[in-house]
């Protein structure tokens, strides 16, 4: 294998190039300032673009090793100044570096380079809490920012600071065992948040949705004796929340636990009807939700990572079906879809799941 | 149904009662529907139509029982549809290279048709047949028919619709609504005609009359900017702007259609329809709600509105011009006169430049000017608001530049954005100023391909949403006033300019504007 160029030498052709560049702590933005006069100085034009402040925490070496390729995917649909805090507690040596580098792409026809910024700060030790101040000073004015986590957040003073003022928090709830912590985020910061477990499954809600359209019957949601949905302990989060999507919307209440069978299951009551929803283990991933109502119409959608096959008293057709990548979501939460009010009362439900 | 939702509105299948369909946002997914494409061996069909459904496909956009049937003359099979239509979106999709998923999923809902426009069986046939398809895929009924056909072929199939019992005016469900394609009509009284035909069969809100430019990011964008920013409306009248151009250029020839061109021009391809919805969507005024019919009203109010020209006084307002030989973009370019299908001593205009005024409160006074032209240096079609100038010319003594006025431009292809040109001196020690201009780019800002027109047209109308569609008395009211010219054009003597390939039209264009105390701008 061929190992990889080595950087440039040259300063200014290292950070247009996607490299790193060390910068003074103190003098970030001067700094910065400095390297994009100088790169525009060359034959080539230089176009800064930004539409958002985004800026990723991590706290370990692998979410910081993900952090890299996904800002370099994000930024390709959303020009943004990406700032990635690198916050190690229980790491030593200088307690905050500053490091710099450019995305750049030339528009097509050539002529002129567009580029986005990279902002990496790594905190060690007490660094950590001079990180919120430091991003105040690094926020782009008068476009929104967003905080990005790739699990759920730490709950700690540092973070609750770097949250003042944010206009989305986007997190991910997928490995998460208790969804009250996300709802209790919710309710302290005054921002959106945004939950990549949900924007995953949208595809497969939009599905469901559509598996009762005419000239299937949707009265039947209403006539429902038992919901099952089958998943593995992965995706255990995602059942929940999908549980709370159908029982929010189907005005289920009063979620009384139970197990049978080795399946966790819930009595719950709509009106003067009880239903029963089960989550039955599966291998991995959601594999497949079954509707049966009382009349004994039954809906089975099967799902696989390429398609959904939605089997209504036999009659089978099949939908294409995809994962969007981490990118994508993110840039989903960025947008309307991050702002989804039913996601509220979705998590609200699953929330009560767990009580 | 509105067209432009915001981040915060739900989005609901038009009057289903599917309690999960409440609320799912930023997806707008329609019901179950066959999509009947009339002319499904033609050119449109596979440059734009089906590789438009299959990236809607891609996307989500399109239902899970979801069906589309060529009909058309040609004999074909299905199978050799498909083999045709996955080409063609190989080639032109704007998702490519083909998903297999996606495209196996999609293609097993392509039917084809062999039929004849005029033959009554080969509706009946097509009604069974698309029975036949609902049992198959899960479809209740509901059908998109679109003519992709000849103009002269509308009336014919629209009668044979009725006819063989495929439309009900009167049904909300299942729906049925026909897309029309452009030209509707040739002049006043063919679209007149048109129309009470079509409405004899089918009731408005199942006519979708389609103008592409409607569907493009950058036409819904002018709204946008418009109407959800406080900063532009206060300045948008005739006490700030000057004047407003509008253009809309192509660089190539007629290529090879001179049999259409001889009969339609400039005037009837790109003005009346293209150039009149951006004129009526730059000057009305904001519409009560985005629905499809408030906002229909406020265009057919400004079309209303214009000043017709008087009579005798067409060259002071109009100027037709014509290509000679010339270099466009180092490419060779012959005469219109020497294009296939077109007569040697032909008067058909491939440009044509207008000045219009509209008679209303807020336009008062300030001349609008169109143009456009084949055989231009670039392709581009935009919107510059021009304004005027500062009321004291503070440093005219000092500056060694004079001050430009401002202009506000928004590109609607390609390179589409807005540009705003304003005055900034220039650094050191005088008070030099130096134009600027501030530029937002869809490609910079957004980073993603804006979806191509024939996409957002085909889902809103499977949405049932007409707003991004023409209705009939919009279509007539802008024949009205472009009618009057052709009339002209026949009764009196005018000439017409020539101008070389690869130019920005004939100079009488210039000195139309020239007589204002204006100028075209250099897009």
């Amino acid at each position: 294998m061929t190992p990889p160029p080595p950087p440039p030498t040259d300063e200014v052709e290292r950070f247009t190039s996607g490299h790193n560049v060390a910068v003074d702590v103190a003098a970030i933005e001067r700094d910065l300032a400095a390297l994009w006069r100088k790169a525009n100085t060359g034959s080539v034009s230089v176009t800064r673009a930004c539409s958002w402040n985004l800026v990723v925490h991590t706290s370990t070496d692998a979410e910081f090793k993900q952090a890299q390729p996904l800002a370099d995917a994000l930024v390709a649909s959303v020009p943004s100044r990406t700032v990635v805090l690198n916050d190690r507690p229980n790491a030593t040596g200088t307690e905050v570096e500053a490091f710099v580098t450019a995305n750049c792409k030339m528009l097509p026809g050539g002529g002129k380079l567009v580029c986005t910024e990279e902002i990496t700060i790594e905190a060690r030790g007490r660094g950590g809490e001079h990180l919120p101040s430091l991003l105040r000073a690094l926020l782009v004015p008068d476009i929104p920012s967003a905080v990005l986590w790739s699990d759920l957040p730490p709950n700690n003073a540092m973070v609750a600071e770097l949250l003042v003022g944010v206009d989305r928090v986007i997190l991910d709830s997928t490995r998460a065992s208790e969804l009250f912590r996300v709802e209790r985020l919710g309710a302290q910061v005054t921002s959106r948040v945004a939950d990549l477990n949900w924007l995953r499954s949208a595809p497969l809600r939009l599905i469901i949705a559509a598996a009762f359209d005419a000239p299937s019957d949707p009265a039947m949601l209403f006539k429902l004796r038992r919901v099952s949905i089958d998943a593995g302990p992965d995706a255990d989060s995602s059942a929940r929340l999908l549980i709370g999507w159908l029982g929010a919307r189907l005005g289920w209440s009063s979620p009384e636990r139970h197990t049978e069978r080795g399946a966790r299951g819930w009595t719950m009551s709509r009106q003067d009807r009880t239903l029963q929803v089960e989550l039955r283990a599966a291998e991995r991933g959601l594999t497949g939700v079954t509707f049966e109502s009382d009349e004994g119409v039954r809906v089975r959608l099967d799902v696989t990572p390429s398609a959904v096959t939605i089997d209504t008293q036999g009659t089978k057709r099949s939908v294409p079906f995809s994962q969007r990548s981490d990118a994508d979501l993110v840039v989903a939460a960025l947008g309307s879809r991050g702002s989804d009010k039913l996601y509220q009362s979705a998590l609200h439900f699953a929330v009560e799941l767990e009580r | 149904m509105h067209a432009w939702a915001t981040s915060e509105e739900v989005f609901v299948a038009d009057r289903t009662n599917n309690p999960l369909r409440q609320g799912l946002v930023g997806e707008r997914l329609p019901e179950p529907a066959s999509i009947v494409i009339f002319g499904a061996s033609g050119d449109l069909t596979k440059r734009k139509l089906l590789p438009a459904l299959y990236t809607l496909a891609c996307e989500r956009m399109l239902p899970p029982s979801f069906a589309i049937v060529g009909f058309a003359r040609k004999a074909m099979t299905d199978e050799e549809f498909r083999a045709e239509m996955k080409e063609a979106c190989s080639k032109f999709a704007r998702s490519r290279p083909l998903d297999p998923a996606v495209w196996d999923s999609f293609a097993s809902g392509l039917f084809y048709q062999q039929g004849d426009y005029e033959d009554l069986a080969s509706y009946q046939a097509l009604k069974t047949r698309l029975a036949t398809i609902d049992a198959q895929r899960g479809i209740s009924g509901n059908r998109v028919f679109y003519l992709s056909t000849p103009p002269s072929t509308f009336p014919v199939a629209v009668a044979r619709l009725g006819a063989a019992g495929m439309v009900d005016p009167q049904a909300d469900r299942p729906f049925t609504r026909v897309i029309i394609e452009k030209p509707f009509g040739t002049d006043l009284s063919t679209a007149q005609t048109l129309n009470r035909e079509v409405l004899g069969v089918l009731s408005e809100k199942s006519v979708y009359r389609i103008d592409h430019y409607l569907g493009k990011e950058t036409v819904q964008n002018l709204m946008v900017l418009r109407f959800a920013n406080g900063l532009f409306e206060p300045l948008w009248n005739n006490r700030y702007v000057d004047h407003v151009q509008i253009t809309g250029a192509e660089s190539i020839g007629i290529e090879g259609r001179g049999g259409y061109f001889e009969q339609a021009g400039i005037l009837r391809d790109m003005v009346q329809n293209h150039l009149f919805q951006v004129l009526a969507i730059t000057a009305m005024e904001p519409p009560v709600s985005t629905s499809a019919d408030d906002l229909r009203d406020e265009k057919v109010k400004v079309l209303k509105a214009l000043r017709p020209i008087p009579e005798g006084r067409f060259d002071e307002f109009v100027v037709r011009g014509q290509y000679r030989a010339g270099t466009v973009a180092g490419r060779r370019q012959v005469a219109y006169r020497e294009e296939t299908g077109v007569a040697p001593d032909s008067k058909r205009e491939s440009y044509v430049a207008l000045k219009i005024h509209i008679d209303n409160w807020r336009w008062a006074g300030v001349p609008f000017y169109l143009r456009s032209g084949k055989a231009m240096p670039k392709k581009v079609t935009e919107v510059a608001l021009v304004f005027r100038g500062a009321p004291l010319r503070l440093f005219g003594e000092t500056a060694r530049v004079a001050p430009q006025p401002n202009v506000l431009a928004i590109r609607i292809q390609p390179d589409e954005g807005v540009s705003l040109r304003f005055g900034a001196k220039v650094p050191g020690n005088t008070m030099d100023i130096q134009p600027v201009n501030m530029e937002f780019r869809y490609g910079t800002s957004f980073g993603t391909e804006p979806p191509e027109a024939y996409e957002r047209l085909l889902l809103d109308c499977l949405l049932g949403d007409q707003a991004l569609f023409t209705r009939g008395d919009e279509v007539e009211a802008s024949w009205k006033w472009i009618s009057r010219i052709h009339k002209a054009w026949e009764t009196e003597r005018g000439e017409v300019e020539m101008y070389d390939a690869g130019t920005w039209g004939p100079d009488e264009s210039d000195r139309m504007l020239l007589r204002d105390g204006h100028q075209w701008r250099r897009p």
